[in-house]
């Protein structure tokens, strides 16, 4: 007898269905799935029949075969335990299951029978709206999170013998209905601006950063705060919507960072991974894993030390920075990933951290020195539109400084300057950073006068053509912040102090 | 006694305990191309080929362990043989694995069978 069960496998961050077909007939007694499974869905086999039994069942001594449709697509992961095992129920007779047509299935079987969480299940919802699937059973722990997804209605099951009764319609499971969402920009963690004392010019950078969006690079001696400062950001970033959030907890169920029987993820993502990542673990790969590009979208990526990464990891940050999403190819599929996230870097002003420190010397030789920096590629400073020195505090100006202002503060501005970026752009982009050329030249126009201070101060300090368009996107928010429609010479005037890696004869000593 | 004769009693014994639980016995000692089957039966419409393992002591092992997948292999191979030669490819079966514990005289001590032993291997 045949059975046909509906589930879906997930490729990038996305679903796709995939039919679940269960022969068992007569013949050498044996158990195969055919359809280019993985490690894990070829294990099913053993699970399956495990739980199968568990549960009060019985896999009889048949020639049981298992094909997923479509046959060309790589099917991965442990989702597929539960249709398989609900298939060979159905073709073996033992259970007589009528609501398969409409429902897709899936989930990680128990050796007992107990149904356990999976990746995915947002993305898998989605699709099922989608395809036109109006019901869908998941396991227990994932319930909460698929039933985000309006227009279907979502069954979460315990165990094997659950999903039986339900699609048997003897004991049908309750629709789950979404858990509140409430898009607090409160981190979990508790940290808030108020916990940095003194920085101010940098305070100020980070503000203009987050109302613009603009990419930050972070320049000073350890222990300056840099990463505190960093930490921080995303608490000033306006607060999520609910599209944002969706998008962000899709991707974070597929890395299976969700939390059993947890909704919508409520804050920005901070990410920050080590100098030692691999490119792989930071563009991800494929079918299914993201990398930490695109597990901060919507969020922040911070890279602490940013001449110690790998210089190739560096260059694949290029076509993220440049495109806000990661292509990943691999010789049986590309995926592209999601990854419009905004770049914190820190680094030190040399190897040893103490150039232009006054309490201590530095002990870095001219060449060593230039090689660190060089470390850093021009494309990649070119993406960055903020360049801030952290320098040291004396502890004495520490313990006087009045604690700062708090996050809630800063994004009443910032969201008030993202409100002026929405009504100049009615849609796309999102804000000045990701201005093209021509909205640049439409929307940052100067007078007279700013022209010529422009020109003046660029070519006293001898900054390139490309730092020009850098200098006008960054006024452009400096002006929205003060919800003016004319970019001032006083904007210019602040915003080409956050291009000290344009000035090249300072940073170099 | 000898080994052989061992090995004889263990099927008679195992022959017996089947029959008791409603199998018929087809053929026992049966040869194909590619080697011999202890036993083959009918369980309710399904061919059985049985593997008998019989022990005087277990210094050696557990008898059942001595059925791993190489073993398992040679008997699929010699089932589809069977099955073959007479034409009934499509009948459902299974596997079944039989221990049988003796004393060297000859007596049995135990008698264990495992029905729907293993699958074929892929």
């Amino acid at each position: 007898m045949l059975a046909r069960v509906r589930s879906a496998v997930i490729h990038g961050i996305e679903a796709h269905p995939v039919d679940v077909e269960v022969d068992v007939g007569r013949g050498l007694p044996s158990f195969t799935i055919v359809g280019l499974p993985d490690a894990a869905v070829q294990e099913a086999r053993e699970r399956v029949r495990t739980a199968i039994r568990n549960a009060g069942y019985d896999v009889p001594a048949r020639r049981i075969t298992v094909n997923l449709a479509p046959a060309d697509v790589h099917k991965v992961g442990s989702s597929f335990d539960l249709p398989i095992a609900i298939g060979v129920l159905s073709a073996t007779g033992q259970a007589h299951p009528q609501k398969l047509k409409e429902t897709m299935l899936l989930g990680e079987l128990s050796l007992d029978g107990t149904l356990r969480p999976i990746v995915g299940t947002l993305a898998v919802a989605l699709a099922a709206r989608k395809t036109g699937i109006t019901a869908l059973v998941v396991p227990d722990g994932n319930g909460s999170e698929a039933a985000l997804v309006e227009g279907v209605g979502v069954h979460a099951a315990r165990t094997l013998g659950d999903v039986v009764g339900h699609l048997e319609t003897r004991a049908l499971l309750p629709v789950r209905h979404a858990p509140p969402f409430d898009p607090s920009t409160e981190r979990g963690d508790g940290v808030d601006f108020s916990d940095i004392r003194g920085q101010s010019s940098a305070r100020r950078a980070l503000e203009i950063a987050a109302a613009g969006g603009h990419n930050v690079l972070l320049v000073g001696p350890p222990g300056t705060g840099k990463t505190m400062l960093a930490r921080r950001l995303s608490t000033i970033l306006p607060a999520l919507t609910w599209q944002e959030a969706i998008e962000i907890t899709q991707i974070f169920s597929v890395a299976g960072l969700l939390s059993a029987g947890s909704g919508p993820v409520h804050v920005r993502p901070f990410r920050s991974p080590h100098h030692t990542a691999s490119s792989a673990a930071m563009v991800g790969r494929a079918p299914a894993r993201p990398g930490e590009v695109t597990l901060a979208h919507r969020g922040v990526l911070f890279l602490d030390e940013l001449p110690e990464f790998h210089r190739d990891v560096l260059a694949v940050l290029r076509q993220p920075l440049e495109d806000r999403v990661v292509s990943v190819a691999r010789i049986h599929s590309t995926v592209t990933f999601p990854a419009a996230f905004m770049l914190v870097a820190a680094m030190n002003p040399c190897p040893c951290g103490h150039r232009g420190d006054s309490r201590r010397e530095c002990l870095c030789t001219p060449p060593q020195v230039a090689r660190y920096l060089s470390r850093v590629s021009g494309p990649l400073l070119d993406r960055i539109d903020l360049h801030v020195e952290v320098p040291w505090i004396l502890p004495a100006e520490l313990l006087s400084a009045p604690a700062g202002e708090s996050s809630a503060a800063i994004r009443v501005r910032v969201q008030r300057a993202r409100a002026m970026q929405r009504a100049r752009f009615a849609g796309t982009p999102l804000c000045n950073a990701e201005m093209t050329p021509r909205q640049l030249r439409r929307h940052c126009r100067l007078s007279e006068t700013e022209q010529a201070f422009l020109r003046g101060v660029i070519e006293r300090l001898g900054l390139s053509a490309r730092a020009y368009d850098r200098v006008l996107r960054v006024a452009r928010t400096i002006a929205d912040l003060e919800e003016s429609n004319d970019i001032s010479a006083a904007h210019l005037a602040e915003t080409i102090q956050y291009r000290a890696f344009d000035r090249p004869l300072r940073l170099l000593g | 006694m000898d080994r052989r004769a061992l090995g004889r009693a263990g099927e008679d014994a195992v022959a017996a305990a089947l029959a008791a639980r409603g199998h018929v016995i087809l053929c026992r000692n049966v040869r194909t191309r590619y080697g011999e089957i202890d036993l083959v039966t009918a369980d309710r419409g399904d061919l059985v080929f049985v593997e008998v393992k019989t022990r005087t002591g277990d210094g050696f092992g557990r008898p059942l362990e001595a059925i791993e997948p190489r073993k398992q292999r040679r008997l699929v191979r010699l089932a589809r043989a069977f099955m073959q030669e007479r034409g009934v490819l499509d009948r459902g079966c299974r596997f079944d694995a039989a221990a049988v514990l003796m004393t060297r005289e000859g007596r049995v001590l135990r008698v264990e069978i495992v029905p729907d032993a293993f699958d074929v291997p892929i």
